[in-house]
């Protein structure tokens, strides 16, 4: 999607600032090993993907606009996971044994 | 000859049981494990610890008795050993397991102590470290995977085409978030506008009942359950010492037990083998020196049926089992001796098994069967006590 109709949509819903903002994520796993991959979208294309196969961190600069990051897999025992933005729902959130699944919205003014 | 049958089922039976032993009165005693230790610096743990150790030694038990695992005392105090670069790197200490038992006299003297170590050498069961686990769920789960993209997409174009206002999106937000992680919520009592969503979004027809966690679950749950047939194989010894300090009573042990073939999903055939080396001094005698040393060695075959939460409910087991005198044959019984032995143990409650037991001497060609005494001593006690 051009930046354009990113921009146009931007102001739609109220944002008329543009700015770039460095935008870190950030997976531990505890007591056992884990797996997690999380992919920053906007608009259906996925802008980043990270795979997480221990713990680790990350980080993107991101445009003003609205983001949807979603995280997937699993872990063995305990898991934490945080971006530094504020996000709905909020961030860290922590998963117990099994699957890990999550759809945050993030939107930089 | 009856009398020497009826010797060596006592000396099996003693053998065996040397470890339980202590058990048995376990569980009228307080066993400490790491979880009564508090956690802080080394020299926190280890104060504590011995702090531990003064209260039950003065208590009225004049008892103390400790088991835990190594990981799990190391943990206490560094928490960080349990992120998962190190809770992987620290396979000796999460293998091994540490057990003894001090006691003191009437007069705070020194009565006796037991100690017991089990090392893991090879522990494929312990799927908190696989490497393969991650990749095989996703391979499996990636259908589901794609419900989590297509509804975020939906509720993302829905916002920015008007279609829904920025309150709408937000509750479908949280509703979208409920249905990835509630485990218990079906899809059913989600609003109209999220199943509306929904219905768009994926392809194929969700069930009222449908639930996205436990679906993933189910994958992650059957994965985890291969590896609890998979092959484990421990060292472990054990010793006893008397009020003089000297030790009285010695065991060393291996044992390797797997899964080796599975009838179904709810029941399967494992191996299961061990041996092990037993040093006691000689009851019968007053002899300080008097030491009995036997080897044995056994091999089983063990037919597991488990209900549908996967635990197992009756087991059968057959098998065999040879032993040696090699020392100390003081009560002139056959230094050895080979015997076909099987049993079968039925679940009665959660942690209770109620095993029958039978031994076949291959030599004097009797067959007898027998209730195992010790184990029912148990069963009865902890039924009792629950």
């Amino acid at each position: 999607m051009s930046k354009v109709i990113q921009k146009a949509r931007s102001k739609k819903r109220g944002i008329t600032t543009l700015a770039a903002k460095q935008v870190s994520f950030s997976i531990v796993f505890t007591g056992g090993a884990g797996d997690a991959r999380v992919r920053v979208k906007q608009s259906r294309n996925t802008l980043h993907t990270f795979n997480y196969s221990q713990s680790g961190s990350d980080t993107v600069t991101l445009n003003s606009g609205m983001y949807r990051i979603l995280l997937d897999g699993m872990c063995t025992s305990k898991a934490e996971f945080v971006i530094s933005e504020q996000t709905n729902p909020k961030t860290p959130e922590s998963f117990s044994e099994g699957p890990i699944d999550s759809s945050y919205t993030l939107e930089i003014a | 000859m009856k009398k020497y049958i009826l010797i060596i089922i006592i000396a099996i039976f003693a053998i065996q049981s040397l470890s339980a032993q202590q058990a048995d009165s376990a569980n009228l005693q307080t066993i400490r494990t790491q979880a009564n230790l508090i956690s802080g610096n080394t020299r926190d743990v280890l104060t504590n610890f011995f702090q531990l150790a003064v209260n039950d030694l003065t208590g009225d038990d004049k008892r103390f008795r400790f088991s835990s695992n190594l990981f799990a005392i190391r943990l206490k105090a560094n928490d960080e050993l349990n992120i998962d670069s190190n809770y992987v790197r620290n396979r000796f200490w999460r293998n091994t397991n540490v057990d003894f038992d001090v006691r003191l006299n009437n007069d705070f003297k020194f009565d006796g102590a037991a100690f017991g170590v089990k090392h893991a050498i090879v522990n494929q069961r312990d799927y908190t470290i696989s490497k393969d686990l991650a990749f095989i769920y996703r391979l499996k789960t990636n259908g589901l995977t794609d419900m989590n993209d297509s509804l975020s997409a939906y509720i993302d174009d829905a916002l920015s085409n008007g279609i829904i206002d920025r309150p709408t999106f937000d509750a479908l937000n949280i509703e979208l978030n409920s249905f990835l992680k509630d485990p218990v919520r079906r899809f059913g009592t989600y609003s109209s506008t999220f199943q509306a969503i929904a219905k768009q979004a994926i392809p194929f027809k969700l069930d009222d009942d449908f639930n996205y966690y436990q679906a993933r679950k189910s994958f992650y749950d059957e994965l985890i359950q291969a590896y609890k047939n998979k092959l484990l194989w421990t060292i472990g010894a054990e010793a006893v010492t008397n009020n003089n300090g000297l030790f009285t009573a010695a065991l060393l042990q291996t044992q390797a037990t797997s899964g080796i073939l599975k009838v179904s999903k709810h029941s399967n055939i494992e191996f299961d083998v061990l041996a092990r080396l037993e040093m006691t001094q000689d009851i019968t005698t007053v002899k300080d020196n008097d030491l009995r040393q036997l080897f044995s060695a056994a091999g089983y075959l063990n037919y597991v049926i488990r209900t549908f939460e996967q635990q197992p409910i009756f087991e059968i087991k057959a098998g065999s089992t040879y032993q040696k005198i090699m020392q100390g044959n003081f009560v002139d019984i056959p230094n050895e001796q080979f015997t076909l032995d099987g049993g079968i143990r039925i679940r009665v409650t959660k942690s209770i098994w109620v095993p029958l037991t039978f031994r076949y001497d291959l030599e004097n060609a009797n067959l007898f069967g027998y209730l195992s005494l010790k184990s029912n001593f148990d069963w009865l006690g902890a039924l009792m006590k629950n």
